[in-house]
């Protein structure tokens, strides 16, 4: 009899013969035995991380991470499926089977389209070794250059016609200046105000009525990036 | 007065009556956790944050606006009725259609694929904190959960 007995995922198992709870070890043991001899060729990903943390530019579209793994199991490994628990990311592995001691990766890529912040993706490998299924985290911080607060202002109808603002605020360290809103239709007041310039701007919006609906969209244009000057998105509303 | 030998008798006595009385508790307790079809929701049908089961979203007295914060293709196949598209992937396009159907008072429940996706969340964080809308809700387990809800 050995001194220890190792299973597939690491547990090590002490000699137990002569204790008192010798049934539940000697169980033990014998299951270890059992899957050890009637599957002894599983394959097994091992993987070089299982998470990713991403910071893409504030320009970039896309942002990818790669999962790289290597079969250290003695049989061939399949990957049956690769998915991500977001549409918005596409995952797959360069190939399907996988021979022993052969690496290879799964790769993620997101499409950032309007996302902002902190975007959590978890996709999930799915093999045919008999392992659980395996879950890869893709973290992706996208940059927040302007924080627009809020991106809806709204009266309800037959509400006082007072002032409301929109505040944008840069979040990055290099200023932008905000260079002009222009707005859809004409049922608002609508001032642009250089509170700090390159960091603080406010939009005034003052209702010309509050007596029937109104819905108007906002363009906030901005300097920021010089190549390509982006143009963000307010609403305005009676409702 | 009682000899120090039927204090200790009758310390006994109260001890084992306690023990009976903890094991008889215990008994009940994992008889109702293993046997109650109606027991409390385990840690995994608990609401996260801002979540909403589909039967008070149901019981609503104004009628939902339901969101559905999945691609397009997927809302192609498959969608609540009257449910309206509002992705990350083309949020300044379609968020136009969603204010033009939202009332004050009418609550907006977001939903994703199922329990295991962040979409919803994520777009109706967006809801709530960027465009200050009020009523916000997350359907738990999302559009699978809406479909076992039409069995």
């Amino acid at each position: 009899m050995p001194d220890d007995i190792s299973s597939t995922d690491g547990m090590r198992f002490a000699p137990g013969w002569a204790h008192p709870r010798g049934g539940l070890c000697r169980g033990a043991v014998v299951a270890v035995l059992i899957l050890g001899f009637t599957q002894p060729g599983w394959g097994m990903l091992a993987w070089e991380a299982r998470e990713a943390s991403l910071y893409p530019g504030p320009l970039e579209e896309s942002a990818s991470a790669s999962f790289r793994f290597k079969n250290t199991g003695d049989k061939s490994v399949e990957i049956s499926d690769v998915k991500s628990s977001c549409g918005c990311t596409a995952a797959q592995s360069g190939k399907r089977i996988y021979a022993p001691g052969e690496s290879g990766e799964v790769t993620a890529t997101l499409n950032i389209g309007n996302r902002q912040g902190l975007q959590v993706t978890a996709i999930t490998v799915t093999t045919n070794d008999g392992e659980k299924p395996v879950t890869l985290i893709m973290k992706t911080l996208i940059p927040e250059v302007l924080r627009i607060r809020p991106t809806v202002v709204w009266w309800p109808r037959g509400a006082a016609p007072d002032s409301k603002a929109i505040n944008v605020l840069v979040q990055q360290d290099d200023p932008v200046r905000v260079v002009g809103v222009e707005s859809s239709g004409d049922a608002f007041d609508v001032r642009l105000e250089e509170v700090v310039a390159g960091r603080h701007y406010r939009v005034n919006l003052t209702p010309a009525s509050t007596a029937g609906p109104a819905t108007v969209r906002l363009k906030i244009r901005t300097d920021t990036p010089k190549d390509k000057p982006r143009t963000y998105e307010a609403h305005v509303l009676v409702k | 007065m009682s000899s120090s030998s039927e204090l200790l008798n009758r310390g006994g006595v109260q001890a084992w009556r306690l023990l009976a009385i903890v094991s008889a508790a215990a008994l009940l307790a994992a008889a109702n956790f293993v046997f109650n079809p109606n027991r409390p929701a385990a840690a995994e049908d608990a609401l996260q944050e801002g979540e909403i089961r589909l039967k008070d979203a149901a019981a609503s007295r104004s009628p939902v606006l339901w969101i559905d914060a999945r691609p397009q293709s997927e809302f192609d196949r498959g969608h609540v009725p009257g449910a309206m598209l509002l992705n990350e992937d083309h949020w300044d396009d379609l968020l136009p259609a969603v204010l033009e159907a939202w009332m004050p008072g009418r609550p907006l429940v977001v939903y994703c694929g199922s329990e295991g996706c962040r979409a919803s969340h994520q777009v109706a964080e967006r809801l709530r904190v960027e465009a200050g809308l009020p009523d916000v809700h997350v359907l738990k387990g999302g559009w699978e959960a809406w479909l076992a809800g039409q069995h």
